[in-house]
């Protein structure tokens, strides 16, 4: 057990996330497999009053969706398994591991097309016909579904349970259909709402919870700009003088809430490690002559699953991995991580930084190796959420007393709010400037990090107001209509 | 599940890539990942055949980094697979 005060007084002395953010089309290999695509991984006591005793997970997939993307929006890969995985005894490796799969089902609605007494049924190329309400779905033109299928121990070879309705024995899960537009779903969240669950776990008499849909993206950045040279107006302005460059694009989320004892055995320990990956069949072939049904599919896959894409602390694999190793680190395992250490000792982002604003007298840290990074990412924070392990991942200290909505800080530890990132991550963490400060030597002394106190960021602003206050916490996603206003000047 | 639908299937690719002395990618003659990969160059359609054939959801993938393949230019090659459900 970590004593809070404790906590607090390493908080402006301890070396800690220095990761970045998120990871949207950040491998060549995932941006031709955008359904596959991890793009940010949370991991936090539930802050929701009355389940303190509760950690939620949230994986998101599927990046940059434009809420308008018809006819066939953003359905998971149903021949990809979709994992979140924990280490709970600190040896790098999974002990449990929560696997989603996902099933597609047309349901071939159709209208009698032709002259009165010829007409002939003709199949609709749409996926709703009607209104979608809650409480009757039945114009929904295509269903998704998935199972949950909980391992213990190895991922590939361990236990499985498979994961059934609170109360019942049903194993298959309606994912809701992505917010098409106000017209096909008038109560959009009323409607997800009915596909939220309380779900059994094995060997427990406490439940989970459950929603598997589409959300407003969380995750904030000013993306264009950040990869543009770091094209900040300012990069010491205001933390709230740049727009969102996620603003108005959705996300697919796999969120699980889970009883803390159930992930730390019993509290055997408290710090636990969490990551998202995805994975494919090793081999595809393509139809040449797909047919009208799934049986006779655009494509066949077949062999193991060979995962493709990974994400524990966020913007890893986006600015610290070098541009040719990306695809390996997707395809890697924390266990292994010490393959990619010199991207860490030896980071190069802080170089970047004073080479495109050497002109302002800005200094990257002249210390190597940087071992305040290493903490942050490989062994966790000595005295906050070290665990043992030397591996890439998100740690969680669950023994650190949940931080109320109204009190976190989205800057986390660097600011004392020990219950934030890196302690786990909360959708509010703002860690595209906890990372730019670390980075850039918060952590270090002046003498070794001369511009390591200034308060770098990227202008796009987040905090926990943003988001609900409740399980699943993320936020309704952006309707395909109607659109927003033409800009000034009119349409194009 | 298409790899239900693809168990007679194979139930063939066993016999032909064990008795050939194939790329090992099956549980009954599967070699550990230490072995060496064997050196005659597989063709790559019959490489992918076996994978196929293989599937599951309990197995390591095969590394493909130091084999070299040999490539066919036939259309047809895999005409069976789609014509087996």
């Amino acid at each position: 057990m970590i004593a809070l005060s404790l906590l607090l007084a390493l908080t402006g002395a301890f070396p800690n996330n220095g990761s970045e953010p998120s990871s949207h089309r950040e491998a060549p290999f995932v941006t031709e497999n955008p359904k596959i695509d991890a793009t940010d991984f949370y991991m936090f006591r539930s802050y929701e009053p009355g389940r303190e005793n509760m950690v939620t997970l949230i994986a998101n997939y599927l990046p940059l969706q434009d809420p308008y993307g018809g006819p066939n929006y953003f359905f998971m890969d149903p021949e990809a398994l979709y994992e979140i995985h924990i280490d709970n005894d600190g040896d790098s490796q999974e002990d449990i591991t929560f696997q989603f799969r996902f099933k597609n089902e047309i349901v071939g609605q159709s209208l009698m097309i032709g002259d009165p007494g010829n007409e002939v049924s003709v199949e609709v190329p749409v996926i709703n016909t009607g209104p979608i309400l809650t409480g009757d779905a039945s114009a929904l033109n295509l269903l998704e579904t998935y199972s949950l299928t909980m391992v213990s121990g190895d991922r590939r070879t361990g236990t499985k349970t498979a994961i059934s309705l609170a109360g019942g024995n049903q194993t298959e899960f309606t994912k809701p259909v992505d917010n098409i537009g106000n017209k096909s779903l008038p109560d959009y969240e009323g409607y997800a709402g009915q596909f939220l669950y309380d779900i059994n776990l094995p060997g427990t008499e406490m439940n989970g919870r459950m929603f598997v849909g589409q959300r407003d993206d969380p995750f904030v950045v000013n993306l264009g700009e950040t990869f543009d040279l770091i094209n900040y107006t300012d990069p010491l302005g205001p933390e709230d003088g740049a727009q969102d460059s996620l603003a108005g694009k959705n996300v697919t989320s796999l969120i699980l809430e889970i009883p803390i004892s159930f992930l730390t055995n019993n509290g055997a320990d408290p710090v636990i490690g969490g990551w998202t990956t995805a994975s494919l069949r090793q081999a595809r072939v393509l139809n040449p002559f797909p047919g009208p049904n799934s049986k006779k599919a655009a494509s066949i896959e077949g062999g193991a699953f060979t995962q493709v894409s990974r994400l524990g602390m966020p913007l890893v694999n986006e600015v610290v991995i070098g541009l040719s190793q990306k695809d390996r680190f997707n395809a890697s395992e924390p266990m292994n991580d010490a393959q990619f250490l010199s991207f860490v000792t030896n980071p190069t982002l802080p170089e970047i930084i004073e080479i495109l604003f050497s002109g302002a007298g800005v200094e990257a840290p002249n210390l190597f190796p940087r071992d305040d990074l290493v903490q942050v990412f490989l062994t966790g924070v000595p005295g906050l959420n070290d665990n043992g392990a030397t591996a890439e991942y998100l740690r969680l200290n669950t023994d650190i007393p949940v931080s109320p909505l109204a009190s976190q800080s989205r800057l986390g530890v660097i600011d004392g709010d020990v219950a934030g990132f890196p302690n786990g991550r909360r959708p509010g963490d703002d860690v595209v400037d906890i990372a730019l400060r670390v980075v850039m030597g918060r952590l270090l002394s002046e003498d070794d990090a001369p511009s390591g106190q200034l308060d770098f960021t990227d202008g796009a602003i987040v905090d926990a107001t943003q988001f609900d206050a409740q399980f699943p916490y993320l936020t309704t996603p952006n309707p395909g209509s109607p659109q927003p206003p033409p800009p000034t000047g009119g349409p194009r | 599940m298409r790899a239900l639908d693809l168990k007679g299937l194979a139930r063939v690719s066993v016999f032909l890539v064990c008795s050939i002395g194939g790329v090992g990618l099956l549980s009954s003659c599967k070699k550990s990942s230490s072995d060496p990969v064997p050196a005659s160059a597989p063709q790559f359609d019959q490489f992918v055949r076996d994978l196929i054939s293989a599937t599951s959801d309990d197995t390591d993938p095969v590394d493909v980094n130091d084999r070299e393949f040999q490539f066919d230019e036939d259309p047809a090659a895999f005409d069976d697979l789609f014509e087996s459900e």
